[in-house]
């Protein structure tokens, strides 16, 4: 089966404390893939060792079949611009931007600007902040700050979604609509592995998973 | 990436105006500084290169400051008996004197050229103090109805001025001195002596001492350079009621006030420009520093270290090089004001810097000041593009 990526043997150590201890998963196109575990287990480490944007002391990261433990950071950067969408634990929106402006950001930092900005619109406009475009993130709620957080990280169209804790701090209501925007995105054949506490949104995901004492349990 | 860097300098207004102003500032002072001193420096070594007399006798009641008569062109109305001047060169020890006659200030003519400038009467002749400031070599002697200019004396007419209601022809013009010789208006002594000898105000001096072909206002003087200067100034000193200005003492006297002037101002240059630089890096080395978990989430979204460089020192750039451009036109408006004050109060030779000095000069500051605005700018972004975009992302965050 041909994986959009897949984690063989991970482990990472800050220290003499491990982390991650031979991790794997694997995640294919379409499918969702939730990490539940206790705070402080490693899930957001794992999130981001997925997402090339730390290193594993040890196993592989493998995405389109592709080993990226000997590229050079240059070359990671553009296969995680090309191949990844974040949204982040807090929803790091740039405060000097509006919501479409900050919508707009990877596409002008990796110069697709012209053709993404219909895109942009369009994303939040699905994600109901039609009339929220001009505003800067210090006048949105959590909820809709995490939607320009969502819309930011599918604008490129990205095979994988990664979200670590997307619907924290929300209230139900907040939380239905980030996680079914989420959620939507898999039925175009995006992958999405999610981080989170909730177990209503883990159980909702085609595969779930525990991270404990530092080992992927099913 | 434009768009970014736009959207960046526009939302910290205030921070950004603040970053201008201080490097407006330095700019301005420095550039100031630097015009002034180089003006006074290279007044300086023209004065020392190109001003021949050793020793100047005046009127022995005269009041005005000793330099104004060394560095030529003095508005005083005091005058010497004409024979002092072959007393003088009979003294032994002097290698040759050459006589000047001054007249009053020329602000009383149609084509007023100004109460600064002044004409002064010289003899070609025996003259070799006005003679290498010439831009072209001239056969002795002057007509009555020819004139020499300094420098900075204004005329209407390419080859004529007309002075108290008379046309001379303009025959040389002097090279800039930065004394008040640039304002000085040199004809020979027949005619300061005719222009003098019809100044209303000087009549009731002419009927009491007699007229002016009998005086002159000063002696030029050479001297034997192993001759006792001491025993050549007592020996003029005793032909009774003159002041002999020993030009040594006065330029060393004068080179000493600028060797301290020098000091100041070129101390304080120095700190300014130092404590301008290091303000400026601190800053820029911080706001940079502080904004690193933005630059990781760039690097997080896709952006390449290359990248990341170009928006961190585009805008570093962009406001040193504003804040410079303001901060010239400052120092421009500046050092106008400095020459308008050394103008009016001149004491020293000044020459001020070309156009090509001054560009250079601006230039130089402007790619300082901006050079080391992008490297304070780009160090701290260089060393967190070093780091996984992971850890750099969460620095500078409280929570």
């Amino acid at each position: 089966m041909n994986y959009l990526l897949e984690v063989r043997q991970v482990s990472k150590c800050y220290g003499e404390e491990r982390i991650l201890n031979d991790v794997s998963l694997a995640l294919a196109p379409g499918q969702a893939l939730a990490i539940t575990g206790p705070s402080g287990g490693g899930k957001t480490t794992l999130l981001s060792i997925i997402g090339l944007l730390q290193q594993a002391t040890s196993g592989t990261v493998l995405i389109d079949g592709q080993d990226t433990g000997g590229l050079e950071p240059r070359q990671q950067t553009a296969l995680r611009a090309a191949h990844f969408g974040f949204v982040f634990q807090r929803a790091r929106l740039i405060h000097s931007l509006t919501a479409l402006e900050n919508v707009m950001v990877p596409a002008w930092l990796t110069r697709e600007g012209k053709a993404a900005a219909a895109r942009a619109q369009e994303l939040l406009v699905r994600f109901g902040l039609a009339q929220r475009l001009d505003y800067r993130p210090q006048e949105l709620s959590l909820g809709q700050l995490r939607r320009v957080a969502l819309a930011r990280a599918l604008l490129l169209s990205p095979k994988v979604i990664l979200a670590d804790e997307p619907t924290n701090d929300l209230d139900p209501a907040a939380a239905a609509e980030v996680a079914d925007s989420l959620l939507e995105t898999c039925g175009r054949g995006t992958g999405l592995i999610l981080v989170t506490h909730d177990p209503g949104l883990a159980g909702r995901t085609d595969r779930n998973l525990c991270l404990e004492q530092g080992r992927l349990i099913e | 990436m434009i768009a970014l860097i736009w959207k960046s300098l526009c939302h910290r207004k205030l921070q950004n105006a603040a970053l201008i102003f201080s490097i407006a500032a330095g700019v301005a002072i420095l550039f100031c500084m630097t015009a002034i001193y180089y003006g006074v420096d290279k007044g300086m070594e023209l004065s020392r290169q190109r001003m021949g007399a050793d020793l100047v006798v005046i009127y022995g009641g005269a009041r005005l400051d000793p330099s104004v008569y060394l560095f030529g062109g003095a508005t005083d109305n005091s005058y010497l008996p004409a024979d002092t001047l072959e007393a003088v060169r009979a003294v032994p020890g002097i290698v040759r004197a050459t006589p000047q006659f001054f007249t009053q200030k020329l602000s009383a003519d149609c084509h007023d050229i100004g109460t600064k400038n002044r004409m002064i009467g010289y003899d070609p002749d025996s003259d070799w103090i006005v003679g290498p400031w010439l831009k072209q070599a001239r056969k002795s002697g002057l007509n009555d109805h020819e004139v020499i200019l300094g420098a900075k004396v204004p005329t209407w007419k390419q080859n004529r001025i007309s002075v108290l209601g008379k046309w001379y022809d303009i025959v040389a013009i002097a090279e800039e001195t930065g004394t008040t010789l640039d304002y000085s208006l040199l004809v020979s002594m027949a005619e300061a002596r005719r222009v003098a000898a019809a100044n209303p105000r000087m009549q009731a001096s002419w009927q009491k001492y007699g007229v002016p072909e009998q005086w002159i206002s000063a002696v030029l003087v050479q001297v034997d350079p192993e001759a006792n200067l001491d025993a050549i100034v007592d020996r003029i000193q005793q032909l009774g009621f003159v002041k002999t200005i020993v030009a040594a003492e006065v330029k060393s006297r004068i080179q000493d006030q600028f060797a301290a002037l020098g000091v100041l101002l070129g101390g304080a240059g120095v700190l300014t420009g130092l404590v301008s630089l290091f303000h400026l890096f601190a800053r820029f080395y911080a706001l940079t520093w502080e904004r690193q978990a933005e630059w990781g989430l760039y690097l997080a979204l896709g952006a390449s270290s290359r990248t990341i460089a170009a928006l961190i020192i585009g805008e570093a750039v962009i406001l040193a090089l504003v804040g410079a451009v303001v901060g010239l036109a400052l120092g421009g408006v500046l050092y106008q004001i400095g020459l308008a004050v050394l103008d009016a109060y001149q004491a020293f030779p000044f020459v001020p810097a070309s156009w090509q000095v001054l560009g250079i000069l601006g230039l130089a500051l402007a790619g300082s000041f901006t050079g080391l605005s992008a490297l304070a700018a780009w160090l701290p972004a260089y060393e967190g593009s070093r780091m996984d975009p992971g850890t750099i992302m969460t620095r500078g965050e409280c929570d």
